[in-house]
């Protein structure tokens, strides 16, 4: 039956108005989200106005493009610049910049490409198949259940330390108490605001990845050469040599149950509302890690920590529209924006969305699938153009993102304070990497912390402090035991 | 035009040129007339993708046409829309930049946090439309009613009910207080997070902004919280026919103080023709199921002093 | 005992004293300490927590560093710089301190100006200063890149993406 109206979606699909804005769509998700700081949340809400005169299929068609490309695009800077523009690039870099950095730049972004959009296939088919009986079981999903997925998710990324578990978790636990910063999410009393009122919704997100992660990359870099001192030379990359960036399927696709792996985990975390595209990419890269037999060379430019990271954030991007189909909730603030273009455009969305406009919703599924195709097409012809920027020096290259990332700070809240607090991050990233605390891990402490800390005070106060829960959910159960399992084993390993 | 006024030896050149200046920025009549000739911001005080921005980006499209210069949406969230609020409040007062925000953003924030403005800071221009907040259940609970779910709270003592911000949580622990129960506020971050809390039978009841409304038997009003019956639950009492108070429900627009009246006037005029549009009409009478209403500046202003009284009745009730 | 272990010691009591501060005095006069409920955590805990693990293990850190380094002794022993993300040589701790003072001092400028001169001044100001920097001698590159660029960015903003840069 789902196959019947998903043919009758393609036929609409595939009309020329709605595969030539899908196309435009995914051109311009990549390049929005190619820039630091920009990424398909503010690409989606620049242009749903600009979909007001489309028909609803055509709208809802070319935003999906949008957010698919935006997703993957995020990867290009982290390879070629170790800038990663957002928090689920972060991850992208540990073994893409090592590998560029190996003369292999084109290799690793063709490598981050097909991840993405596997990891994107398998969820749009997860997301087919899954919408309609999704709602009873994501209703099971309360504070202690995500109280025990977090806790969870702690320890699986306890492996990202690098070499000082000591500093890893000091850099954890810093970013946790940064991002306690704010009103307190249950009494609402401020928090090391100082009354400032820009600080009221703690610090943001945007601003502390892209400072600690891609301007503090960049002015390293820049002090590098400084220090180095040989000019123009210092700042050209390695001799591109065409051999060894060619990616022979063979050995992309040997590494399958990596991808299936970070497939359904970023279609597991973006299904439940809340967690987040970022937190899938870490868990991609961390799991892969753990079930690798030769752990010591993820961080070192290797192929299967780039197509964990980008199959799990890329398969974020179609299950999270599962909650929004099912429930009429979005996954993440991505699909809160496609909610309000669902809205625009005369659909509801909510648990009666497939009933009343099973027609529209099919169209969507099919146009989704298409899209990947293009993803595919088109992103492959982006490679060659960004292998360009390769051939421009670095010393010219790098104070261009510095100024690239005031401008990706600013756009999506038009704050100077974030600005302001991404210019001081840079500062504390750059002091870290040269005493070699691990940013990744500061970076996972903050996002980590308050999800955290309001699940386990909603758990509290929802139980009345007892804590059995977590053992009488099935669900919450389960993860408890993969906790403990995962610190047994991470001390067996020592 | 030369408007530089270095010395004084530019004499009365420079005079004139000054007075211009002045003029210009104080606001006479010539420049309301030219009102709007640059395009105009339209500041929204919360995260991109609620229902609040869905409706500005419609509603703004509609202002365009009634101002003839593009109408921008900016969103500068934070805060429980204080954030928005501050930055509105201290731009110029000169018509180029509007608030559209839930009134509670403009009123609660001053009286519980320490911010830079007061419901004072703004001039109130209109409000477009009235979210439909209300104390909201499923049907599988045995209260069907306000007065069952009073009773079945007092026998029950520790029920869970979802919030939204301190402000809903302030009257649902207003409501505890009066009828002598003992209940938990849950906190939740919103719409997305509450909705599948209440489905999921993890809290007993909630307050709804209006996001219930999507649901259809799927989640039941037991009370408005608004100071009228809410269109869509015509049977659920409000909470200003059982306890005389109300949660300000209006999504208003506003500018800074000291916007000059016949500027104040033509956007009043604006706001009020476009709120007829057919996009901005379909969106808040048949998507959203909001009222389409307009209120104009002299009413609002009015309502604004009794929304103020009522919440310090409750803030007062609440403490301690 | 060697630079490196001088470094490490002198991180680790910086860990400590920024923890000791946030500890002492910061949590305790930014946070609410009392709880609303009985079944609610105060909003002091989580920060309480979090600042006390980074003093302790930064006590900890620092002692392990000053008995490696006195181990060590003499001997110049090749260190392992100790992080995933680091992928540059450990460089000393004056030249660390000086390039901050270079970034801080760039930053504060740029917040200073932003908000007076604008977007377009600032970056053409800021472009220029880091392209000399990074090592471009070529005076017609830097004038190119730092007068385009930042105009052009202006003007993509505005018509592409209707956000006016200050």
């Amino acid at each position: 039956m789902i196959i019947d109206q998903l043919l009758a979606g393609f036929a609409g699909a595939l009309a020329p108005l709605n595969l030539v804005f899908m196309a435009i769509g995914v051109a311009l998700g990549i390049v929005v989200g190619i820039l630091p700081g920009l990424g398909s949340v503010t690409a989606l809400s620049i242009l749903i106005p600009i979909t007001f005169y489309m028909d609803p299929l055509v709208a809802i068609a070319f935003l999906v493009g949008v957010n698919k490309g935006g997703t993957s695009g995020g990867a290009v800077p982290a390879i070629l610049l170790n800038a990663p523009g957002t928090p689920e690039a972060a991850a992208t870099a540990l073994d893409g910049h090592p590998m560029a950095k190996k003369g292999k730049p084109v290799k690793a972004m063709k490598t981050a490409l097909y991840s993405s959009v596997f990891g994107d296939t398998i969820s749009d088919i997860l997301l087919i198949l899954l919408a309609a009986p999704f709602a009873a079981f994501a209703l099971r999903f309360g504070p202690a259940e995500f109280t025990a997925i977090v806790l969870f998710s702690f320890t699986l990324i306890a492996g990202l330390s690098g070499h000082s578990l000591i500093k890893g978790i000091i850099a954890a636990f810093f970013g946790l108490f940064l991002s306690t910063i704010g009103l307190d999410p249950v009494d609402s009393s401020s928090r090391m605001t100082f009354d400032i009122v820009e600080l009221y919704d703690g610090i943001s997100l945007n601003a502390l990845a892209i400072g600690v992660l891609a301007l503090s990359s960049v002015i390293q870099q820049i002090f590098v050469m400084r220090r180095d001192g040989n000019g123009a030379q210092a700042g050209t990359w390695q001799n591109f040599d065409r051999e060894a960036n060619k990616l022979k399927p063979a050995e992309f696709w040997s590494r399958w149950p990596t991808l299936v792996r970070s497939a359904f985990i970023g279609s597991g975390v973006g299904m439940l509302p809340g967690l987040g595209v970022s937190l899938a990419a870490f868990l991609g890269y961390g799991s892969a890690k753990r079930a690798s037999k030769t752990p010591e060379k993820f961080g070192t430019g290797h192929g299967e920590g780039i197509m964990a990271t980008e199959a799990a954030n890329s398969a974020v991007v179609g299950a999270n529209l599962v909650p929004t189909i099912a429930l009429g909730i979005p996954g993440n603030i991505a699909a809160a924006l496609i909610i309000g273009a669902f809205m625009i455009h005369g659909v509801v969305p909510g648990p009666f969305m497939i009933e009343q406009h099973g027609e529209l919703i099919y169209g969507i599924f099919a146009s989704m699938l298409i899209c990947n195709a293009f993803h595919l097409l088109i992103g492959r012809v982006g490679i060659n153009i960004w292998g360009y920027i390769t051939r421009v020096p670095k010393t010219i290259v790098l104070p261009v993102v510095i100024v690239l990332c005031i401008v990706g700070v600013y756009v999506p809240t038009q704050s100077l304070f974030d600005v302001g607090l991404m210019l001081a991050f840079a500062g504390l990233g750059f002091v870290m990497r040269n005493t070699g605390f691990s940013i990744v891990c500061f970076v996972i402490g903050f996002l980590l912390g308050p999800m955290f800390e309001t699940s386990l005070r909603q758990t509290m106060l929802m139980y009345k402090s007892d804590f059995t829960i977590l053992l009488s959910s099935p669900i919450a159960l389960i993860f408890v035991l993969l906790t403990i399992f995962s610190l047994w084993r991470f001390a067996r390993r020592g | 035009m030369n408007v530089k006024v270095r010395s004084p030896r530019f004499g009365i050149a420079g005079l004139a040129a000054f007075a211009v200046a002045a003029t210009v920025a104080l606001g006479t009549p010539a420049y309301a007339d030219n009102y709007p000739s640059k395009p105009v911001t339209l500041v929204v005080p919360y995260k991109a993708g609620g229902s609040t921005e869905t409706m500005a980006r419609v509603y703004a499209k509609a202002l365009e046409k009634e101002l003839g210069q593009p109408v921008i949406v900016k969103t500068r969230p934070g805060g429980g829309g204080a954030v928005g609020a501050t930055v509105v409040a201290k731009s110029a007062p000169d018509g180029y930049t509007l608030l559209f925000a839930a009134a509670t953003a403009l009123l609660w924030p001053p009286l519980t946090l320490n911010v830079e403005y007061t419901p004072d800071s703004f001039r109130w221009v209109g409000s477009i439309t009235e979210y439909q907040q209300a104390l909201i259940s499923t049907p599988d609970k045995p209260y069907k009613t306000f007065d069952q779910l009073i009773a079945h709270a007092k026998k029950n003592p520790g029920m869970n009910f979802a919030d939204q911000s301190a402000l809903s949580r302030a009257f649902i622990n207003y409501i505890g207080k009066k009828e002598g129960i003992k209940w938990t506020a849950i906190p939740t971050k919103g719409g997305g997070e509450m909705v599948p809390f209440l489905l999921g039978g993890k809290v007993d009841v909630a307050w709804s902004g209006g996001v219930h409304q999507k649901f259809g038997d799927k989640m039941h009003v037991l009370a408005s919280f608004n100071a009228t019956r809410l269109a869509q639950s015509p049977d659920a009492p409000s909470l200003k026919e059982i306890y005389g108070i109300s949660m300000p429900s209006y999504a208003v627009i506003v500018v800074p103080k000291g916007t000059p009246d016949d500027i104040a006037g033509k956007i009043e005029a604006a706001l009020q023709r476009a709120g007829k549009d057919k996009a901005f009409d379909d969106i808040v009478s048949n998507k959203l199921k909001f009222p389409n209403q307009f209120i104009g500046s002299e009413k609002l202003n009015q309502l604004v002093k009794e929304m103020i009284e009522g919440l310090n009745t409750v803030i007062a009730a609440t403490k301690g | 005992m060697t630079g490196a272990h001088h470094k490490q010691i002198i991180t680790g009591a910086s860990v400590v004293l920024i923890a000791t501060v946030g500890v002492l005095w910061l949590i305790p006069s930014q946070t609410v300490t009392t709880a609303t409920g009985e079944n609610d955590l105060s909003p002091s805990l989580v920060p309480h927590i979090s600042m006390g693990m980074c003093l302790l293990l930064g006590l900890l850190y620092t002692v392990q560093s000053w008995r490696d380094g006195r181990r060590a002794g003499a001997e110049a022993t090749p260190e392992l710089e100790d992080s995933g993300d680091v992928d540059e040589a450990p460089r000393s701790v004056v030249g660390l301190i000086l390039d901050l003072a270079v970034w801080i001092a760039s930053s504060t400028a740029t917040m200073l100006i932003i908000p007076h001169v604008g977007f377009i001044v600032t970056g053409t100001i800021l472009l220029a200063g880091w392209l000399v920097f990074a090592g471009v001698r070529s005076v017609w590159i830097v004038a190119a890149v730092s007068l385009g660029l930042p105009v052009l960015l202006d003007r993509l903003c505005w018509y592409a993406l209707t956000v006016q840069l200050p």
